[in-house]
């Protein structure tokens, strides 16, 4: 038997950069699953096109992360803060955007009420980087979804926000 | 769910959505009177899905969509894909390409094995539900699992453009080489990365598995030169070979009923596919290391114990480790050519009215959970027309009900070394049994929720 190596009160995982990981998740195979990797690239874009300022756009790192689970928490790790751009199905209104810090989320349940659509969902990570002792501050920009059926399309209706989900998510990361 | 009732011999297990597999899986049980009336591991979700999305799409396309298919093998599609579309159209990558492309096949196997061995399959050998008590309980051991990802991750990262999705392996080559400095950097943490496998050995050297023999046939690819993970041919048990474009009239696929994935024969019989067929089929093609590993933990060629298939994944993460290590050493000597591999994703401006002709091509490799087909045909405009992908879940779908007809009455009834099994542990042994075949079912939501019915 393995012997048992009780925690130390140390974080397992250092995180030395200033920079700010943004990172989408999602399936693009699967319609308003991919909406966070449609937003990342979107999101890529509008700073290439609109931010002059080389300080402004190296504060950024931008991670496709698709259909990935546990190798989250390792590029995690690497950050103080993260904003994990993602589809959730939450009970919001079809194309919905909600942008929350992942430990304020805690008192909402967001086991049951909050999950991701991927192959970990947002309760899972909350745990996951509480036992790992992560001191990344993790937000999420999610955005509820309608179709999550098979199919490269996103539905009329998240397809209709993107430039706006863009717009509320850089003025975020601006301020972050 | 399960019941259970000695004197009847009634039991029903109803396992619904099987924790710590990708995807959703249900395992339905139900012994009337001492007889397996129903034994079936039911599969949810369908890759089919995703071969009629490729329908319509162009060639030079099929990787960029199959590379989503999944988050754990995502390379390995790349792969399959890219082969298969340059059988279609005639293309032959440079012997530098081939180099890469093994390398990143080995990077996927670590990233792959690594996860299913610490995270999906030791919970169930330390007795906890899932990772998180062991990271309380074994936190060191948790930090190597995560530092041996982050290797196998990095490398995705470097080779193949992201660490998860590929995106610069292409039809003829890459669309961008590694940086010599981040494959020096890749290096020595691979070279680091010896350490924790001597101690992952040293762990599963400690763990029990489940005594269980059930003799099948094994399929893998098959190499006179190396161990065949990138090219080959197919070889049955070690025995029958023949050409992977020729794979249709080894296997015969079919839909059940009770499942929405394919199942796959051969002469009318399940096969197995995975870490365990390769190594029973390949065995003395694995390296050095690689087979006193094999040594050390006990598990010889042939071996009948689908358990340890587990097992055959650590030994194949040593091999590729040490593979990857040689080539690694070959590019940072010699240096790698461009103009032996940088191609474009998609034909140039000046190619626009490039010929195509219509042709079929088939494309093979082993990943992690076993040998992976992909077929398209295309038409003179060089779309695809028909898809066809074998995936190894849905190959290693009529073995697993085929093992768990064999156990079932073994646990239920005891044999001459075990006593009869409570409900509670033919659960779990049916559990841990599907998990050993480290089942890819879609790329989904993980939940647990066993019923007791």
């Amino acid at each position: 038997m393995i012997p048992a190596s009780p925690a130390q009160p140390t974080c397992l995982m250092s995180n030395s950069s200033r920079k700010i990981a943004v990172i989408g998740i999602g399936n693009p195979l699967r319609k308003d699953d991919g909406i966070g990797i449609v937003v990342l690239n979107l999101l890529c874009a509008h700073y290439v096109k609109t931010r002059c300022n080389a300080s402004l756009q190296n504060r950024y790192d931008y991670f496709d992360f698709g259909t990935s689970s546990i190798d989250l928490a390792n590029k995690l790790s690497g950050y103080k803060r993260a904003l994990l751009v993602d589809g959730i199905n939450a009970g919001l209104k079809p194309g919905q955007l909600k942008i929350f810090g992942l430990k304020e989320t805690e008192a909402q349940n967001i086991k049951e009420n909050l999950s991701s659509t991927h192959q970990i969902d947002l309760g899972q990570l909350l745990s996951l980087a509480k036992s790992l002792k992560l001191d990344t501050d993790i937000y999420v920009a999610g955005i509820q979804v309608e179709d999550i059926s098979f199919g490269t399309a996103l539905s009329k209706t998240l397809s209709d926000n993107t430039a706006s989900y863009v717009s509320q998510i850089s003025d975020f990361l601006t301020f972050l | 769910m399960t019941k259970n009732s000695n004197k009847t011999k009634n039991v029903k297990i109803d396992v619904q959505y099987l924790t710590r597999v990708e995807g959703h899986g249900n395992i339905v049980v139900d012994v009337k009177n001492g007889k397996l009336a129903k034994c079936e591991f039911q599969v949810i979700e369908s890759p089919r899905f995703f071969e009629s999305m490729l329908v319509g799409r162009s060639i030079w396309e099929a990787q960029h969509i199959t590379s989503r298919i999944c988050g754990i093998c995502a390379c390995g599609h790349s792969l399959a894909s890219v082969k298969a579309g340059e059988d279609a159209l005639s293309v032959t990558p440079s012997d530098q390409t081939v180099m890469l492309r093994k390398l990143l096949l080995f990077a996927e196997m670590m990233d792959s094995h690594i996860l299913h061995i610490y995270v999906l399959v030791a919970p169930d050998l330390l007795g906890v539900k899932s990772i998180f008590p062991l990271i309380k309980t074994h936190q060191s051991m948790i930090e190597r699992a995560l530092r041996m990802k982050k290797m196998s991750d990095f490398a995705g990262e470097v080779l193949a453009g992201r660490h998860i999705h590929p995106i610069t392996y292409v039809i003829g080559g890459l669309t961008k080489l590694p940086s010599k400095e981040n494959l020096e950097k890749l290096y020595s943490m691979m070279i680091e990365s010896r350490k924790d496998a001597e101690e992952t050995v040293r762990i599963l050297k400690t763990l029990h598995f489940p005594e269980f023999e059930r003799p099948t046939q094994y399929l893998s690819l098959t190499n006179d030169k190396e161990y065949a993970m990138y090219e080959g041919s197919l070889a049955v048990s070690g025995e029958k070979k023949l050409p992977d474009k020729e794979y249709r009239s080894l296997l015969s696929e079919k839909v059940l009923g009770y499942s929405s994935a394919k199942v796959a024969h051969i002469n009318g019989k399940p096969y197995a596919v995975g870490a365990l067929s390769r190594f029973n089929n390949n065995f003395g093609k694995l390296n050095k290391k690689a087979k006193a590993v094999a040594n050390e933990l006990g598990i010889k060629a042939s071996c009948n114990n689908p358990y340890l298939n587990t097992v055959a994944q650590l030994v194949e993460w040593v091999h590729c480790l040490e593979e990857a290590i040689k080539i690694m050493e070959r590019i940072l000597k010699e240096g790698l050519d461009g103009k032996k591999s940088v191609v474009p994703s998609w034909p140039k401006r000046n190619e626009t009215d490039r010929k195509y002709r219509s042709a079929t091509g088939v494309g093979c490799v082993e990943v992690p959970r076993g040998t992976l087909f992909h077929e398209y045909t295309i038409d003179e405009s060089g779309h695809i027309t028909a898809a066809n992908c074998v995936i190894p879940t849905n190959q290693n779908m009529a073995n697993l009900e085929e093992d768990m007809r064999k156990l079932v009455p073994e646990l239920i009834m005891g044999t001459g070394r075990r006593p009869p099994a409570p409900s509670e542990e033919i659960t779990l042994s049916l559990e841990m049994l599907a998990r050993a075949y480290d089942p890819c079912i879609s790329c989904a939501t993980h939940m647990l929720d066993v019923k007791f019915i």
